[in-house]
């Protein structure tokens, strides 16, 4: 495989420009809280900027890089988070040098503290953390959810999902539409300076991308990242949006963080180009699945990026683990998902350990729906099985279901999303290109 | 060791440490009641092993074993076992130079019930691992030219040389976990003999929660509404050194002793009524509050109901921001009165009451005439205590948690399942029975 390139996300303003100009001030403000994404132009949105990667491509040479644990002690510096000065930039210093799970990264702190104000601002349909959840019993520990409100005052799915590609429809529902109130920031990459840093006011570039809250979450701190916003991309994945995803995880560097892409078939929503995201303090059990080598004939690498495949797991899928590089990373699985977009197979991608393993599902649930394969009474629990539910985290919108949920009623369900083993060899060959 | 988070790097102590390296293999031995579980011993045998030197190793989490190929299921499996208070044995790929390790951990469970140290096994299967992938995959896998590529091997279940290597690595385990017992008891005997607080009746957060809140390098405390008078049940280091307050003085007490003379009530009502409201709110008040010397200081407290997995509010958690110095000169701290002793609620004097944020006597009171004008760091700062501790409790739920039951706990398909779970369930804990 040709290595790509990708190229970098411009940033149309300095964050040092920004930094330095008193006009802007050092509060979090949103100038215009009540006014829609698509009139952004002009408005200030607090900004958290990701160290820009030069030489951030696909490596043929072994580098202990940015990316994982460098297994050298002295890069273990213990810097304090917590020191009370604030730099007279107005922004967080860098914490990029520390590991986060000695404390907390800032896109953790400033995700969090950003999604508890729109709490306090009472912007949610409800609140999640009053929604009882329990595991379900069982080795895999898939994780349960009793939401009663979440079907009801959600959204409506308002096109037709069995086209994986649709163009961009203004007239529906999309992300322009939605307040700048329910912004939490701008994650742009930084310039050169190759540091973290947190603006609490800056101005926005042409199409930035933004971090929305979810109103109906499912869990705590359910975001929703939207790759320049006003380019009004479409639900399809690309190299280099996925690269964005990717970095967005791992700069949140949170194991319990996870980050989901449902293509249009397989339980997208909104036909408007976003990730979805929140925090779980416990493993998905896809997590706890073991894995096989995937089978012979394709390759169990590209370049750094190995890839296997599920095993003894109710839907069948590849897992991506990715070397020294998240560019790579982003190629090997953006690429697979451009040939699904390209055969019209529905598909998830789940990315656990802050970027560094992806989950790819084709997803045959609506198919087995239209055809009347699913049971009634998985079909009466209303699931539909989207990236999140295959992974482990299941939303039960009734009572009854919830009480009575157990491990093999969510094997069940979620087998009728998996391909068969010939159908998976298939997809296989087609997402790999082998 | 009730109160199990100490202050500072803690090394064990001499006697134990020769008693410990009497033994002659590799291991690590990792403090859970310290931030980010730091190793605080480890065996010459591990020096060998890994080519750390004790000074480079102790103060650190053993993360550092890890690199660039290093499976991040494997590294998951050892996660979940420390999230599920019990042992793991993986085969995972670690450096300096790098080994295949057959790891085994193990928690040492502490008198409270809850884990305090974890013992790491290690020893070097290379060769068995080697020896495994060479018969495994022979001469037709033409994908891997790297000969030291061997991350699957570790992935696709027990080897058989490995399997032994963990029998011998849990009676390992046994032993040393014995001895580590034996000092504990003995400490607290020692404390007990010295006259130092009897502490055993202190409340005792689980060790999966504590290990979240200790990365929280800011100030705040839990209180649990479900016990008389509204406790703190958990204050931050941080906590402690804005305030002066040692841990013993606050750890079981109503967080009013730091409101004194000055302290206007007006504002402690507010917070009051948030709190009692139903369903309760988050509230931020700024009140006067005095340190532990008597020394006044504005206090920004945003206080939040918690709430637990089953959705039942647990605790209330209080995060303080020092804003002396953002207030204006007419109410600058600096100019108020310090307290005496005899103004500050005592720890004896104080009369337990039901309504929790009761302030007993106060003379006359002061307000901000301006609110504290918080800076955006300070806000970020203050509500993502408040979302860090949310994460950490909604994992917490009515039986067992959102964590397996001991029976479940193992992967499926891995040398996991042979693994007994030493570490005792955890069930009988308050935080995890309610709701």
């Amino acid at each position: 495989m040709a290595p790509m390139y990708v190229s970098r996300v411009p940033s149309v303003y300095s964050l040092q420009q920004l930094e330095e100009d008193s006009l802007f001030p050092r509060k979090g403000v949103l100038s215009a809280p009540e006014k829609p994404v698509s009139e952004l132009a002009g408005s200030l949105l607090p900004k958290l900027s990701f160290a820009a990667r030069t030489g951030y491509k696909s490596k043929r040479v072994r580098s202990f890089g940015d990316l994982q644990r460098v297994p050298d002690i002295d890069d273990y510096s213990w810097p304090s988070v917590s020191s009370d000065e604030e730099s007279s930039e107005g922004t967080v210093p860098s914490l990029a040098a520390q590991p986060a799970e000695a404390g907390i990264s800032l896109l953790d702190m400033v995700l969090l503290a950003e999604w508890e104000d729109r709490a306090e601002q009472d912007l949610f349909r409800y609140d999640v953390t009053a929604c009882p959840t329990k595991l379900v019993p069982g080795p895999y520990g898939f994780v349960a959810q009793f939401n009663e409100g979440r079907g009801s005052k959600k959204r409506p799915t308002e096109f037709r999902i069995d086209q994986v590609c649709q163009p961009f429809d203004d007239k529906k529902f999309n992300f322009t539409k939605a307040l700048q109130k329910e912004v939490l920031f701008q994650f742009e990459e930084g310039l050169s300076s190759g540091k973290q840093a947190y603006a609490a006011s800056a101005l926005v570039p042409a199409s930035p991308n933004l971090v929305f809250i979810n109103v109906s979450p499912i869990e705590y701190g359910h975001v929703l990242l939207v790759p320049r916003v006003l380019d009004k991309i479409s639900q399809v994945v690309d190299p280099r949006t996925l690269l964005l995803a990717l970095e967005f995880c791992h700069e949140a560097d949170n194991p319990y963080f996870r980050l989901c892409y449902n293509s249009l078939g397989a339980y997208a929503t909104v036909n408007h180009l976003h990730f979805q995201a929140y925090y779980l303090s416990a493993p998905f059990a896809v997590e706890r699945a073991p894995t096989a080598e995937v089978m012979m004939g394709l390759k169990r690498r590209r370049g750094e990026v190995r890839i296997s495949q599920l095993a003894e797991y109710p839907v069948r899928g590849l897992v991506f683990e990715a070397g020294s590089s998240l560019a790579e990373m982003a190629d090997v699985v953006g690429e697979a998902c451009q040939r699904l977009q390209k055969a019209n197979i529905p598909h998830n991608l789940f990315v656990v350990d802050c970027g560094q393993r992806v989950f790819l599902f084709p997803n045959a649930f609506a198919e087995a729906k239209a055809n009347n394969l699913v049971p009634e009474d998985l079909l009466d629990s209303q699931v539909d099985p989207a990236g999140f539910e295959i992974s482990g985290h299941l939303i039960l919108k009734r009572q009854q279901d919830y009480d009575n949920i157990t491990q093999d009623w969510v094997w069940r369900l979620l087998s009728y999303a998996s391909l068969s083993a010939e159908g998976f060899a298939d997809f296989a060959k087609l997402a790999l290109d082998c | 060791m009730a109160a199990p988070v100490r202050q500072g790097r803690v090394s064990l102590d001499v006697s134990l440490e020769k008693q410990l390296s009497s033994y002659n293999f590799a291991f690590t031995i990792a403090d859970c009641g310290q931030r980010d579980m730091p190793i605080v011993y480890c065996s010459p045998q591990f020096e060998d092993l890994t080519g750390y030197k004790p000074d480079e190793v102790l103060g650190k989490n053993c993360r550092f074993l890890q690199g660039p190929e290093t499976s991040r299921q494997q590294v998951m499996e050892i996660r979940d076992a420390i999230r599920e208070d019990r042992s793991c044995e993986v085969c995972i790929l670690n450096y300096r130079e790098k080994f295949w390790n057959q790891f085994y951990l193990a928690p040492v469970v502490g008198r409270e019930g809850t884990v305090q140290y974890y013992m790491g096994i290690q020893t070097d299967v290379t060769e068995i691992v080697h020896t495994a992938r060479v018969s495994v995959d022979g001469a037709i896998d033409e994908y891997l030219p790297d000969a030291q590529d061997l991350e699957h091997a570790g992935n696709s279940g027990p080897l058989d040389g490995c399997s032994e290597v963990t029998l011998t690595e849990q009676q390992k385990a046994l032993d040393l976990r014995g001895a580590l017992l034996q000092w504990s008891a003995s400490l607290q005997g020692e404390k007990r003999s010295r006259g130092g607080p009897e502490d055993v009746t202190l409340p005792c957060l689980p060790t999966s929660l504590l290990v979240p809140l200790l990365k929280v390098q800011q100030s705040f405390v839990l209180a649990d509404p479900s016990l008389p008078d509204m406790p703190i049940v958990h204050a931050s280091d941080c906590f402690l050194a804005m305030t002066g307050y040692p841990r013993e003085q606050v750890v079981g007490r109503n967080c009013r002793f730091l409101q004194g003379p000055m302290t206007d009530l007006a504002e402690v009502a507010r917070m009051r009524e948030a709190l009692h409201a139903d369903p309760p709110r988050p509230v931020t008040v700024t009140l006067l509050n005095y340190k532990y010397d008597g020394t006044p200081f504005w206090n920004s407290l945003h206080v939040a109901p918690i709430r637990n997995a089953s959705g039942t509010v647990v605790f209330f958690v209080g995060v303080q921001l020092d804003v002396t110095a953002e207030t204006p000169a007419t109410a600058a701290a600096s100019q108020l009165p310090r307290a005496s002793s005899d103004q500050l609620p005592s720890i004896d004097g104080i009369q337990p009451t039901n309504s929790g944020l009761d302030l007993g006597e106060a003379g006359k009171s002061i307000s901000l005439p301006v609110a504290a004008d918080l800076s955006a760091r300070a806000r970020i700062n203050q509500r993502s205590v408040v979302g860090t501790v949310r994460m950490a409790c909604r994992s917490l739920c009515a039986h067992a948690s959102l964590r397996r039951s001991l029976e479940d706990q193992h992967q499926p398909g891995t040398p996991c399942a042979n693994t007994p779970a030493s570490g005792r369930s955890t069930a009988s804990d308050g935080y995890f029975s309610r709701g």
